[in-house]
């Protein structure tokens, strides 16, 4: 199963990728992270590894000397992409836990992000998963990822709901792209302080056609973890989240049976 | 999308070439397109349009 993570910028989304894959490692599932974010850099300190892994836009020609170090033919040539396939350079392995990062904007001036959006694009469409395997997408923040076709290659797409406005107002605008896609979404409610706060979030949802599959607390540890780059410790969130996973999983079943 | 999609034009219908054209270089033989990923393509033709804004295109025509 592939999943996309989205939602409004500081929602949440990495935290939520980060609680996922950690539920999805405890129910023995091989877990692939993908880092589509081309902005935020920290996601491989929350998951527990002390390094980044290098980028897969350095296979499409970013850094010659790697490439040719390699001495291979790009993964992108082949019509399907399996997590073995993946050259060992550019994955971080850990535990059952894979993370891969499509590439970052490193400098002033260096040019928009479209090649990053169009390898995500690719390497989502191609990846080909087993039975046990999982693989989770942290999405860069807003809509564009649709508009740049990212989310076709997912099979269900989680939206980060954070008590805001802004954040409702835009899971509306995902919900339709997602729709247009013909893409299942599911919001999870992030930062929640009160079970009368995560009614009302779902009641909202609810007038949006978005169905609530999930609630994460407002939790202080993560929070801590989040401010110091820190992988989550076991809690409430960490409980949530495999609540969450284990009903992803059998809606994306039942979905994909219809 | 920064990345173009060349298409061919013939007696006014379309045909997609390539897309995520990342490189479009002029030789005797045509024009040679290289996609993101690193695939090539030749084709011969005019170019009719070009559009940098909406759906980044570039329409070739065929040469009678």
């Amino acid at each position: 199963m592939k999943l996309s993570v989205c939602g409004k910028g500081g929602s949440g989304k990495s935290t939520v990728v980060c609680l996922l894959s950690s539920a999805a490692q405890a129910k023995g599932l091989k877990t692939l992270v993908v880092d589509s974010d081309e902005s935020n850099s920290g996601l491989f300190r929350m998951l527990g590894f002390t390094e980044p892994p290098i980028p897969l836009m350095t296979l499409v020609g970013g850094k010659e000397g790697i490439k040719e170090k390699l001495n291979q033919p790009s993964i992108f040539s082949e019509t399907e992409i399996t997590l073995e396939q993946i050259p060992h350079l550019y994955i971080n392995k850990q535990n059952g836990l894979w993370l891969v990062s499509i590439g970052k904007i490193l400098q002033a001036l260096e040019g928009c992000a479209c090649p990053m959006g169009v390898l995500s694009r690719e390497f989502l469409n191609k990846l080909r998963l087993a039975e046990n395997e999982i693989a989770i997408v942290d999405m860069e923040a807003g809509v564009e990822h649709f508009g740049r076709g990212l989310d076709a290659g997912v099979d269900s797409v989680v939206l980060v709901v954070e008590p805001s406005y802004e954040s409702l107002m835009l899971s509306e605008k995902i919900k339709g792209l997602a729709t247009e896609m013909q893409k299942n979404l599911w919001a999870v409610l992030n930062k929640i302080s009160s079970d009368r706060l995560a009614s009302k979030l779902e009641e909202e949802l609810k007038k949006r056609e978005i169905e609530t599959i999930g609630v994460i607390p407002y939790d202080s540890a993560v929070f801590t973890a989040c401010l110091e780059g820190n992988p989550i410790s076991q809690g409430q969130s960490t409980r949530q989240a495999g609540k969450i996973l284990d009903l992803l999983l059998s809606k994306t079943k039942i979905k994909s049976r219809e | 999308m920064c990345l173009s999609t060349v298409y061919i034009q013939t007696k006014g219908q379309r045909q997609k070439v390539m897309q995520d054209v990342a490189k479009m270089e002029f030789n005797n033989e045509g024009y040679l397109l290289t996609g993101l990923l690193g695939d090539q393509k030749m084709v011969d033709g005019r170019i009719k349009k070009i559009d940098f804004v909406d759906d980044h295109s570039v329409i070739l025509e065929t040469k009678d």
